[in-house]
């Protein structure tokens, strides 16, 4: 009997394999490079403009590392949502499409318990959704040692946390896609789930209760650009934020990230086993 | 001990019932056709065997172990092909039989001569390296087919195997079934809409109609059967001799048998002696028979 564990690595490469071999990859991966690419230009071209900018959209930043911190900010920007749109692309077609396509026909019939064949196509999802944020901090690092002389610890604090993001995010789209036959369904829901629930909720808890709802992914994983760059946007300082994000938050988002995982997984794992092709 | 038993196999989707209390029980190296027209239950109840659906009431058990239990242990020696399987585009065929053969435990030099047998076996080797998503429906089908083959399973369940061939392939295709079952004395299930592939390959030929079990007879190839239309209208006293018997008739014909030795030719020949005269003769397969007096 083959173990387990050999299974699950087995099962891991069939779908690693797949994944970075499609078009799918290779088109988020393009895109992650053009971003880094023009991020980069922006940061070498307009590095002496940069307070200019801030200016004009009413921040004002001053004192030693404001250029880099007005950087960090826009650099930040994107490494938030790249990781969701990547987890949205790799994750939301993963099992509403072995019923569309029709390959849960073999994979089905294969003496592999199916949780095996979730968690070996879930981890190699999240692998290439890493592999578009490494390509994308990997640039980012490179930029600031260049311009700055500086790796910052933020920024590897940041990507620990967008890899738990990822890690989350990418557990939500396969319960999405779990629950569907087809793909655009799982795109569209996933998407409008991210894109529009959680900010609409957000806006209504801010504004009724006065209170970040941190127990919404959405505003789990601000906290990836928060250690970052330490800033908000519109408020003029020249040393530390004064909301910086606090251990107690970082504990917090990451609890909350984590959460979202287990359960996702967890619920994902129960509808995938008594998942049917007629 | 039979190898597979189904006991009161029933699957509901809301108000259909797409089985409806099936029993069956198959001992080693049967090989058995299921016929029926178009939502008889011949894929669900294959589904059911190879847990693509789980049941809504009943088992049915793989040597000994419920499927719906212990899909594992229950398919490790199966070999499955249902419908029209697809395969991951970007992965060669070496690597779905790789895959295959490493799910069902094989070591690196079982892998290897696996993959070479199977390809060899069915003539993949010009396209096996080349990825799926590149194969056409034949390819694609004989790719199943070979992963239903990896490690020798000791029962083949087949849903329509020869869907989408064509004649070339199905003959290959039929070849290699009737060769497994002969030869390795495998147990073969499998679902077909063609009666002469049924008549063919199995020894033992199911006929189901709306969910249900119908007929479960043997396939007796040496039994033959025509209806023969004759001039005028027909006299019953002409058949009376040996090895004739009706079938069933009309006022000008007669669906015939014979359980001797007599060939077709031979029996016309004795009913023309007889002073009868033949306007056409037209060979019926009792399955064919069976199966159109069930589903009309």
């Amino acid at each position: 009997m083959t173990s387990r564990m050999a299974l699950f690595r087995d099962t891991y490469i069939y779908y690693l394999k797949n994944y970075y071999r499609s078009r799918s990859f290779y088109l988020m991966f393009s895109m992650a490079i053009i971003v880094s690419g023009l991020l980069t230009y922006l940061s070498f071209r307009y590095l002496n403009d940069l307070n200019r900018f801030a200016q004009s959209v009413n921040f004002v930043l001053s004192g030693t590392g404001a250029k880099e911190k007005i950087l960090g900010y826009l650099w930040s920007f994107v490494l938030s949502s790249l990781p969701a749109f990547a987890a949205v692309f790799f994750g939301s077609p993963s099992i509403s499409s072995e019923i569309e396509t029709k390959t849960a026909l073999h994979v089905f019939t294969l003496p592999i318990p199916r949780i095996i064949l979730l968690l070996g196509k879930f981890f190699s999802s999240v692998t290439v959704t890493s592999i578009i944020v490494i390509t994308y901090t990997l640039f980012e690092a490179a930029v600031f040692q260049y311009l700055f002389n500086s790796l910052i610890i933020q920024l590897l604090y940041s990507f620990l946390l967008t890899l738990l993001f990822v890690l989350s995010f990418s557990a939500v789209t396969f319960l999405i896609s779990s629950l569907f036959n087809r793909n655009t369904y799982a795109y569209i829901t996933a998407l409008i789930i991210y894109l529009l629930v959680f900010n609409a909720a957000t806006i209504m808890i801010e504004l009724l209760y006065s209170v970040t709802p941190y127990y919404l992914l959405s505003d789990a994983a601000s906290i990836t650009s928060r250690v970052y760059i330490d800033i908000y946007f519109g408020i003029s300082t020249s040393g530390s934020s004064p909301y910086p994000a606090s251990n107690h938050l970082i504990i917090l988002c990451s609890l909350v990230m984590f959460l979202y995982f287990i359960v996702s997984l967890g619920i994902t794992a129960v509808i995938f086993e008594r998942k049917e092709v007629k | 001990m039979p190898i597979i038993e189904v006991e009161n196999l029933s699957k509901s989707y809301g108000k259909l019932i797409a089985l409806d209390s099936l029993n069956l029980s198959v001992q080693k190296g049967e090989c058995i056709a299921m016929l029926g027209p178009n939502g008889a239950g011949k894929s669900t109840f294959l589904k059911i065997a190879t847990n693509i659906v789980h049941p809504t009431s009943g088992t049915v058990k793989i040597g000994g172990v419920i499927v719906e239990h212990d899909p594992m242990g229950a398919l490790e020696k199966v070999g499955p092909l249902v419908e029209l399987p697809e395969f991951y585009p970007y992965l060669s065929g070496n690597e779905i039989l790789d895959y295959v053969c490493r799910v069902k435990g094989a070591s690196r030099e079982e892998i290897k001569s696996e993959t070479e047998r199977l390809s060899t076996m069915l003539s993949m080797q010009d396209y096996i390296g080349r990825k799926c998503g590149q194969y056409s429906r034949g390819m694609k089908q004989r790719l199943a087919l070979a992963s239903a083959m990896v490690m020798d399973p000791d029962v083949l369940i087949l849903d329509e195997p020869t869907f989408g061939l064509d004649p070339r392939g199905m003959r290959e295709f039929i070849d290699i079934i009737i060769n497994i079952n002969k030869k390795d004395s495998k147990t073969i299930i499998m679902s077909t809409h063609l009666i002469s592939e049924a008549r063919e390959i199995a020894n033992r030929v199911i006929i189901m109609n709306k969910g249900k079990k119908m007929v479960d007879m043997k396939n007796e190839r040496n039994v033959s059967m025509m209806r023969v239309t004759f001039s005028g209208p027909l006299n019953f006293g002409s058949f009376a001799y040996d090895g004739i018997e009706i079938v069933e008739s009309g006022l000008d014909w007669a669906t015939i048998t014979t359980k001797n030795n007599d060939s077709n030719k031979d029996i016309i020949l004795k009913l023309m002696n007889k002073g009868l005269e033949v306007k056409w003769v037209e060979p019926v397969n009792s399955i064919e028979k069976t199966y159109l007096d069930i589903v009309k």
